[in-house]
């Protein structure tokens, strides 16, 4: 890899999102090259203090998420529940008719 | 609370029972992605509605997971999903004038932030502190960018998949971002 295709690539080989094929050609450059290695510093620095700012999850908004979806899927087995007994009572309609139907 | 067991599991095992139906593995999986998903959030919101955009997204994801095609990773889909669920936010809000999900970075969810403005960089300035300066006086849309590349971990393409913006229109964002945050940064840099 030349200076040109590293220094795009810089921000994801920080950032932890190339695979493992570039991330080695990356590091082979910046062994050998200290224009490179000053602008990854640069970014490892940016990159750092972007965690630090990053707001934190509170811990009962994670909760309140889950609570949510189990309260959703509540909801959808009763709703199935719901089809599943009108179903019932259709066939139970049918099958009353049928017998009364066998009866005459 | 997470199962021992799913804690353990990968995230494909995870996904596949979480697309099945499983509440205890769809909690365990987002228990690995809803900090990023939260903090991307939270970038362009108050606390209180990024909680609320986050049940949104949870929900959301929940109800979609069992359609998850793969053709992008876990976390870009994840992310794309928050970012829908923000601008549907900022609809409701009626504050789409600020919002345009096929537009440049810059205008594309809005607002200015405002996290902890200023106090801390008194005295007694580090390295750091003048990193975490140079970032917080950049725009919703420059920090949107540096938070999926630098914090998510996504990769440009993952970045054009999360957000609908071409490739080519993101890394060039990203280096005029390099050279701004680099003349910000000023003498700073050049020590390094």
């Amino acid at each position: 890899m030349n200076c040109d295709e590293v220094y795009e690539l810089l921000p994801v080989y920080v950032g932890g999102g190339l695979g493992s094929g570039e991330r080695g050609q990356i590091a082979a450059h910046l062994a050998v090259c200290g224009e490179c290695r000053r602008e990854a510093a640069l970014l490892i620095r940016l990159r750092l203090a972007q965690r630090e700012l990053a707001p934190i999850l509170p811990e009962n908004v994670k909760k309140s998420a889950f609570r949510l979806i189990e309260a959703q899927k509540r909801s959808e087995s009763l709703a199935a529940l719901e089809t599943l007994n009108q179903a019932i009572g259709v066939t139970r309609s049918a099958l009353k008719l049928t017998y009364e139907l066998v009866k005459i | 609370m997470t199962l021992p067991i799913w804690n353990a599991a990968s995230d494909e095992t995870l996904l596949e029972s979480a697309a099945k139906g499983s509440q205890r593995a769809f909690e365990a999986l987002m228990d690995r992605y809803m900090r990023v998903v939260y903090s991307y959030i939270a970038l362009r919101a108050s606390a209180a509605d990024a909680a609320d955009i986050l049940q949104e997204t949870m929900l959301a994801v929940w109800q979609g997971i069992s359609g998850f095609d793969k053709r992008s990773s876990l976390k870009t889909w994840l992310l794309a999903v928050a970012r829908r669920k923000l601008c549907d936010f900022y609809r409701a809000r009626q504050s789409a004038r600020e919002l345009s999900m096929s537009e440049a970075f810059p205008d594309s969810c809005g607002e200015k932030f405002d996290i902890d403005s200023g106090e801390d960089m008194a005295t007694g300035i580090t390295e750091r502190l003048d990193a975490a300066a140079a970032i917080k006086s950049l725009d919703a849309g420059e920090r949107e960018l540096i938070y999926l590349i630098f914090e998510a971990g996504l990769t440009y393409a993952e970045v054009s998949e999360a957000t609908g913006i071409p490739v080519g229109t993101i890394k060039s964002r990203m280096s005029a971002l390099r050279a701004r945050l680099r003349g910000l940064l000023g003498e700073d840099y050049n020590e390094l």
